[in-house]
């Protein structure tokens, strides 16, 4: 130990540990320095290595783990204490009688001319709060259609309107639930899709809302939406609305020439 | 244009410009010379300090802009809805200042001052807007660097960082009388 090591109590009531965590290991060694009035040039390793220590170990109890960052600081401090107690053999590279201390001291420094900028921009943005403007009016931005739009078709919103249509309208006899209720009807939007594929492919346009018509319940229906989406997200149907609010229809694309003469037909009749 | 028609002019694009707009931008907009748009800048100054207007011409952000005078800032307060903050840690504004001061700089950079990690920090200044990444290092790694947004300039009211106070030479901390509590000696030969 050595002779210079000051009994200070450490104890942290004393102290007033006034930094949170975060503030980290640079802080609060700077705190102990200034407390004490210490030479920052000149600063009494062993003393504050055991004050640093105790810190920590009056932090441990509030932070379940310590920083890395802080337990860092502490073996720096603990390997500069002894590189001052004990001589070391000339290493290539190092100068002659180097203060083991100097590294940290430039680090301290220069961490404490950003630390004193703090209040200065504290001291800039003091009331400004209290300046007001009117925000900014967002621009109206052109909405740029998700999907390409076929001649006619009908965008995402048509279809979201008809959904909720379909969740608002009241049930009718024909949709409700089976009367056995043990009766659970397994539907997968993969099968429905499958199903309706085999529909389009004969040439035939789907009525959206019949399809949405068809008894089985809301699930089914959510089914049959999520089915159409994911035949149009395929490419395998388009979507097609003659008219606005107009009835929508699906139709089949992949496959033969069939498929786009029924396409052509219904596109005379678009907007 | 007349200056009347001028200041009139300005103050209607200033009302409803959402930013500051740039002395050469006005110029442009309004067909002035940099002359006649500095003297309807410095005529719309005077004519808004008078006690019958409640606004305020202010110079920042490299632009300029209108503000309404903090006298009003309670009523403003009751009809619109103050977009407010909590207040800055200390622990980000000790990052805000070295990003500052040393932009464009890297995480590492700004760690290697801190001694502490300065991920949720820098984080935190992003998400307020008050700084942004600028680029990327040229050294391996290609680190992101940082550096400060307009909304910084607005939020301490500055034109540029430049106008922020100087960063004094490490050599001259050590006279730091707030650190040791009294004037402090000259460097210690080693």
């Amino acid at each position: 130990m050595s002779p210079d090591f000051d009994a200070f109590t450490l104890a942290p009531e004393g102290w007033e540990v006034e930094l949170d965590q975060f503030e980290g290991p640079l802080a609060l060694l700077l705190q102990l320095i200034r407390r004490q009035k210490l030479d920052i040039l000149d600063i009494p390793v062993a003393r504050i290595t055991a004050q640093y220590i105790a810190h920590l170990d009056a932090m441990q109890p509030l932070l379940p783990e310590l920083a890395a960052d802080y337990l860092w600081m502490a073996a720096t401090l603990l390997a500069i204490k002894s590189r001052m107690l004990t001589p070391r053999p000339q290493e290539a590279g190092d100068e002659d009688g180097e203060d083991p201390r100097t590294e940290l001291v430039l680090r301290l420094l220069e961490y404490q001319r950003f630390k004193a900028r703090v209040p200065e921009l504290v001291e800039l943005s003091a009331g400004r709060e209290r300046l007001y403007r009117a925000a900014p009016r967002l621009s109206a931005e052109k909405r740029r259609p998700l999907y390409p739009d076929p001649a006619g078709g009908a965008g995402p919103d048509d279809l979201r309107r008809a959904l909720l249509e379909r969740l608002r309208t009241p049930r009718t006899p024909e949709r409700a639930p089976p009367a056995n209720p043990i009766q659970l009807r397994e539907v997968s939007v993969f099968a429905r899709a499958g199903e309706l594929r085999t529909r389009l492919a004969s040439g035939t346009a789907l009525d959206f809302d019949e399809l949405c018509r068809t008894p089985g319940g809301r699930s089914w229906w959510v089914v049959t939406f999520l089915a159409v989406l994911e035949l149009v997200r395929r490419g395998e149907a388009d979507v097609v609305q003659s008219e606005r609010f107009g009835p929508m229809r699906l139709l089949g694309r992949e496959g033969g020439a069939e498929q786009d003469a029924g396409a052509a037909d219904l596109q005379e009749g678009s907007e | 244009m007349n200056l009347d028609a001028c200041v009139a002019a300005l103050e209607a694009v200033l009302v409803a410009s959402a930013r500051p707009m740039k002395r050469n931008e006005l110029a442009h907009l309004l067909e002035l010379s940099d002359q006649e748009l500095e003297r309807a800048l410095a005529e719309l100054a005077e004519r808004l300090q008078r006690p019958d207007r409640g606004l305020l011409l202010e110079r920042v952000g490299g632009g300029v802009w209108l503000v309404c005078k903090p006298e009003f800032a309670a009523k403003l307060e009751a009809i619109g809805r103050p977009v407010k903050e909590g207040p800055l840690s200390a622990a980000a504004l000790e990052t805000l200042a070295i990003i500052a001061y040393r932009q464009p700089v890297s995480r590492p950079a700004i760690e290697a001052v801190r001694g502490v990690r300065a991920e949720a920090a820098v984080a935190a200044l992003v998400e307020r807007g008050l700084v942004a990444e600028v680029g990327r290092a040229d050294t391996p790694g290609r680190a992101i660097l940082y550096g400060t947004t307009e909304a910084f300039l607005l939020h301490f009211g500055l034109n540029s960082p430049d106008d922020l106070p100087p960063l004094p030479e490490p050599e001259a901390m050590q006279l730091d009388a707030e650190l040791n509590g009294e004037v402090g000696e000259g460097p210690t030969e080693t």
